[in-house]
């Protein structure tokens, strides 16, 4: 886990943890990522839904048993992964909201999309919750799945 | 057939919002508005709830999450009528300057939306 700072929580603080973690994220550093959340932080990726015929499974949970895997699977399947980040804001209780785009181009099947070497490019709005000790607390993250799949040239919706 | 009506309404207790500058605008609303967007929607039948979860204020950006369910009466977004039930989880960004909104930017997932409208395929969306 990473050393905690002295500094205290406010929105410049919160807005700087959140900006390392997307500089993290533009590194791959899955890992380090992760070091930036508390050891029980909630993660709820919202679009993430696969639907079974017995149950539903969703994207929402912990960083460390959901966050990290989707990490981690999201770069196998695009290498090329990257981010660009268009604003953040943050406020003194370590709310912060992101406007992000992710983009990369398929090498390897994501969910039941088949690779087929095209490229995506898609907004996201990240929310994040960052604690008294300057690690993250809690990220939500919403988008449109449906964009990216008929950008990968996959045009079921499951 | 008539669908009930089911509609929530959200209102801000909140008398003042506080601005980027630290200032404060006052904010509120009259019975009267909510009054008759009510009356609207239910001589219209209209089936719809929308339940915000959380509103964070960042600066001049306020975010609210909220959830937005009903039932189908008519086709929607090249989806046929098949008096589906949904619920759409969905993040609004809303940027205000003077106590005037300036920039909405709403993200919401068409997938989860066509999933639950029983679409098949984004090609063939009117195909159930």
């Amino acid at each position: 886990m990473t050393e905690t700072t002295q500094r205290p929580l406010t929105a410049e603080s919160a807005v700087a943890v959140v900006s390392e973690f997307f500089a993290r994220y533009q590194a791959h550093d899955v890992d380090g990522m992760t070091d930036l959340c508390s050891i029980n932080a909630g993660f709820s990726y919202v679009p993430v839904e696969l639907w079974g015929k017995q149950r539903v499974l969703r994207g929402d949970g912990k960083v460390r048993t959901v966050g990290k895997p989707l990490w981690a699977g999201l770069i196998a399947s695009f290498p090329d992964l990257s981010l660009t980040v268009h604003t953040i804001a943050g406020n003194d209780e370590g709310d912060v909201v992101a406007q992000v785009d992710i983009e990369g181009t398929q090498e390897r099947a994501w969910g039941l999309i088949a690779p087929a070497g095209k490229h995506y490019r898609e907004p996201h709005l990240f929310i994040f919750r960052v604690g008294p000790d300057l690690l993250i607390d809690g990220i939500n993250a919403y988008w449109n799945d449906a964009g990216i799949s008929q950008q990968l040239g996959h045009h079921e919706v499951d | 057939m008539k669908i009930m009506t089911r509609i929530a309404y959200l209102v801000s207790s909140a008398r003042d919002m506080t601005l980027a500058d630290g200032s404060t605008h006052p904010t509120g609303y009259f019975a009267e508005e909510a009054l008759k967007p009510y009356e609207r929607f239910a001589a219209a039948g209209f089936d719809l709830m929308i339940r915000v979860g959380r509103v964070i204020a960042t600066g001049d950006v306020v975010t609210a999450l909220l959830r937005a369910e009903g039932t189908q009466a008519a086709g929607y977004a090249g989806a046929i009528n098949t008096e589906k039930h949904l619920d759409i989880d969905q993040a609004w960004r809303f940027v205000t300057v003077g106590g005037l909104i300036t920039e909405v930017a709403a993200y919401w997932c068409q997938a989860q939306l066509y999933r639950r409208l029983a679409v098949k395929r984004y090609d063939e969306i009117a195909i159930a």
